[in-house]
Parts: C-alpha cells; structure tokens; sequence
C-alpha cells in the first residue's frame, strides 16, 4: 500500500529555479526531494517557534550567536 | 517501499551476532522531557532518589578501590575506562555512564554487576527499599584516609545485600 | 494513517520463519498497546537494558507536532508488536564524504523486551531490529538520501553496527557519549544484499 500523492505545479522565477538546481546539485536531491525537506524544516521551525522556542545560529569557532533573518 | 524480506536473507543473518543487540537511541528521554515536561512531584521524588544512589555507588567504589590499596588512575587503567569516569562517579557527580563502564568497573572492583546498574541509574529498581539500603550505607560508611574495619563491615553488608538482591 | 508492508522475522528458537508486518506510522492505540505490554514485561523479569524505562507513547507525540519530520514504525507478529522504530527525515550527514547530504536518523529503536536475550534467556523471535533497519535504509532512498542513515548506539550494539559496515564516529559529547554511526549510499546497498 503506497503513500497516495498528489501532483502541482511550481511557478518560480528565473533566480529562484537558478537556486533550487543548484541545491539539488550539491545535496544529489532531485527537485521534488529537495522541496519535500524544504517543507519538512519549515515546519519543524515554525512549530517549534510557535511553542516560544528562538532559533538562531552559532558559529562553531567564536561561538558568536545570530538570530535567524526572515522568519 | 519495496521491504522485500526475503526467507534466504532472514537464514542468512539468522546465527550471525547472536548475543549482540540492535538498539539505538538516549539512555533517558531527557529530549523529550525538556519538550513536554515532566510532573513536578515525579521530579523531586526522582532527583532525591537520585543523589542517595550516586552517593552510595561513589562511597562502594571509593572504598573498595582504597581496600585494593589504588589510586583512581589506577582504577581507570586496570578497568579501562576513562578517568574522568571515576572521578565524577567517586565524587557522586550525576554523568550518565554505559553499561560497558559499569560491566568494566563491577568486573574489577569484583562488586555486584547489576546492583551497581542499577545504583548508577541505567536501569530501574523493581523494590522500594533498594534507595533505604542505599541511603543506610552511605550513612554507616564514612570517608577517611585509610579504611577502618568497621567501614570494611558495614560495607561488606552491603556489598552482600546488592549480591542477593542480583541472584534473585 | 498507517502503511503495512508484509514482511519475515525469523522464530528464535527454531529458526522457523514468522510471517509478518512492518507498519509505517503506526497508531496510538497500538503504541499504547505495546508500551502495556514492555511495562509489564519489565516489572515482571526486571533485566538490565538501559532502555527499559523509554516512554514510546510520549516519542509518539513527536510523530504528531512534527509530522512530516517524525515517524514512528513497528513489527507486528502474531498480533503484537514486537519491536518499534521513531525516525527523523532529513538530518544533516557527519561523515565528511557526505557532508552537505542528508540522511533518515534513527532516533530510537528497539525490539520488544521478550525478544531480547538481555531481558529474557528465551526470546521469542529474531531479526526484528534487522527488518527496521532495513525499513530506515529503504525510506532513506523513497525521499533521495540514497540509504544513508545515522544513529547513536547504545553501548551492547556498537559491535553490531560495525559489523554491518556503518562508519564509526565515536563517541558523541553532546549525546551522552554515545557512539554515533552513519551509512553511505554504498554501506547501505552491501546491508540490503545481506
């Protein structure tokens, strides 16, 4: 019993297409992959800040912190 | 998913690692303890719980370590295990240890492999006065340079309490 | 809603094989069910495993507020479940070679108590925490990861995971000292021939 999907179709502009190939290039994701994690770590971020979580990066070096820009 | 398990693969593995066991994951759920929290009284209850047991497993280590006539390092060398290991578990700091550290140290310490699991958190006590005989040990016992026999007595009791408590 | 897919587990004492099922996101009710039963298991034979006191039903509610990261799976036989499995998609590789690629992490996995020989000295049945592993490989190559996967070990299965060609990262500080394996696209094709 597979998982049912459904198909749509993703308008993006020339500098957003540029980006996604060149991503699935250096993970080897095909599109749809690629797309599919992107969506799954949006969530996950977003639930996670909607339960009062902050994200933010560090730098594995100097340790210096930085909020997350956009979301 | 194709999870073609096939009858050859399954005959194949079959007596392959026999006594090894596939697990994986923490020692405790602390990950999801500190996402969904967990009852205050379990809390409380579980933290005294937990200093009575790492005072007497750092009391029966330290003692039978100064019985052997060793020095910590010793002790971590002839076990294998890291120093650091020791000396926290000595000094009743809460560090969360493998079983092959337990196994390593009971082994050469010749203590009661699974009543020192136990002490060490790794698994569960099945009887409420495990924590009271802990607690009288750590009491009865004391800390001085070199082992008098009455901390020998009271620790040879104990370490015999935690070997009938492994036998049954 | 639950995926099953037939699969074999193998007797322990026979070596007779068992036919059963590998259930992808698997229910509440039937991970309330199992918690039941590995309790009560546990309070009656005690036994040393350090995972003796998990809490599925709570790892359940990962598969609920993360959905699409989280996903938890069984083995059921003779209308039990006999080992589970919560994975995590899409985490980041550690093995420099991989670096940038993603991979299915294992977040837990366990076989039921009665089929471990650290609980019991008669297990009832063998390969179930194989059959999983197979299924975290497999769902690593449904979502492009090529089979990669990556777990942290508890310290009676490091042996295992070696022998099964995972690269060995050593010890893990910030997991509590775990070890932490991974496989590559090719460690993972040599496990699934066997």
């Amino acid at each position: 019993m597979a998982v049912t999907k459904k198909a749509m179709t993703l308008n993006l502009t020339d500098q957003e297409m540029a980006v996604l190939e060149r991503m699935c290039d250096k993970k080897e994701l095909s599109k749809t992959a690629l797309i599919r994690q992107a969506l799954r770590l949006y969530q996950l971020v977003d639930t996670r800040m909607e339960k009062g979580e902050k994200l933010f990066f560090e730098h594995e070096q100097t340790k210096e912190k930085s909020d997350l820009v956009l979301l | 998913m194709k999870m073609k398990v096939t009858k050859e693969w399954l005959l194949k593995n079959a007596n392959r690692d026999q006594d090894l066991e596939v697990t994986a994951g923490f020692l405790v759920d602390e990950k999801l303890d500190a996402v969904y929290g967990r009852n205050k009284k379990e809390q409380e209850d579980q933290k005294e719980d937990i200093e009575s047991r790492l005072t007497a497993l750092a009391q029966l280590i330290n003692i039978r370590r100064r019985i052997q006539g060793w020095t910590m390092e010793q002790l971590a060398d002839k076990a294998d295990v890291d120093l650091q290991d020791v000396v926290c578990l000595e000094k009743g700091i809460p560090v969360h240890l493998s079983v092959r550290t337990i196994h390593k140290l009971s082994g050469v310490l010749d203590l009661p492999h699974s009543g020192l699991l136990r002490l060490s958190g790794a698994t569960v006590q099945r009887k409420d006065d495990f924590i009271e005989h802990a607690l009288r040990f750590v009491a009865r016992s004391q800390k001085e340079t070199k082992t008098t026999r009455q901390e020998i007595k009271v620790f040879e009791e104990y370490v015999k309490f935690l070997a009938e408590e492994q036998g049954k | 809603m639950s995926d099953r897919y037939e699969v074999l587990i193998l007797e322990a004492a026979t070596n007779d094989v068992a036919k059963a099922s590998l259930i992808v996101d698997i229910a509440r009710d039937a991970i309330e069910a199992a918690q039941r039963a590995f309790t009560e298991f546990h309070s009656k034979n005690g036994g040393s495993p350090e995972h003796a006191h998990w809490d599925w039903t709570k790892k359940f509610q990962l598969t609920v507020d993360y959905e699409l990261t989280y996903k938890m799976l069984g083995i059921e036989c003779g209308g039990q479940v006999q080992g589970l499995m919560l994975i995590a998609v899409g985490k980041d590789c550690k093995i420099p070679s991989q670096k940038g690629k993603n991979l299915v992490y294992v977040d837990y996995l366990s076989a039921a108590p009665w089929n471990s020989k650290a609980t019991t000295a008669t297990p009832k049945y063998k390969l179930v925490g194989k059959v999983l592993l197979q299924a975290a490989v497999e769902l690593s190559e449904d979502e492009g990861f090529r089979g990669r996967i990556g777990l942290h070990s508890l310290p009676q299965s490091e042996t295992w995971y070696t022998n099964i060609g995972m690269t060995d990262l050593g010890k893990d500080t910030a997991y509590l000292n775990l070890k932490y394996f991974e496989m590559t696209p090719e460690q993972a094709s040599a496990f699934q021939k066997g």
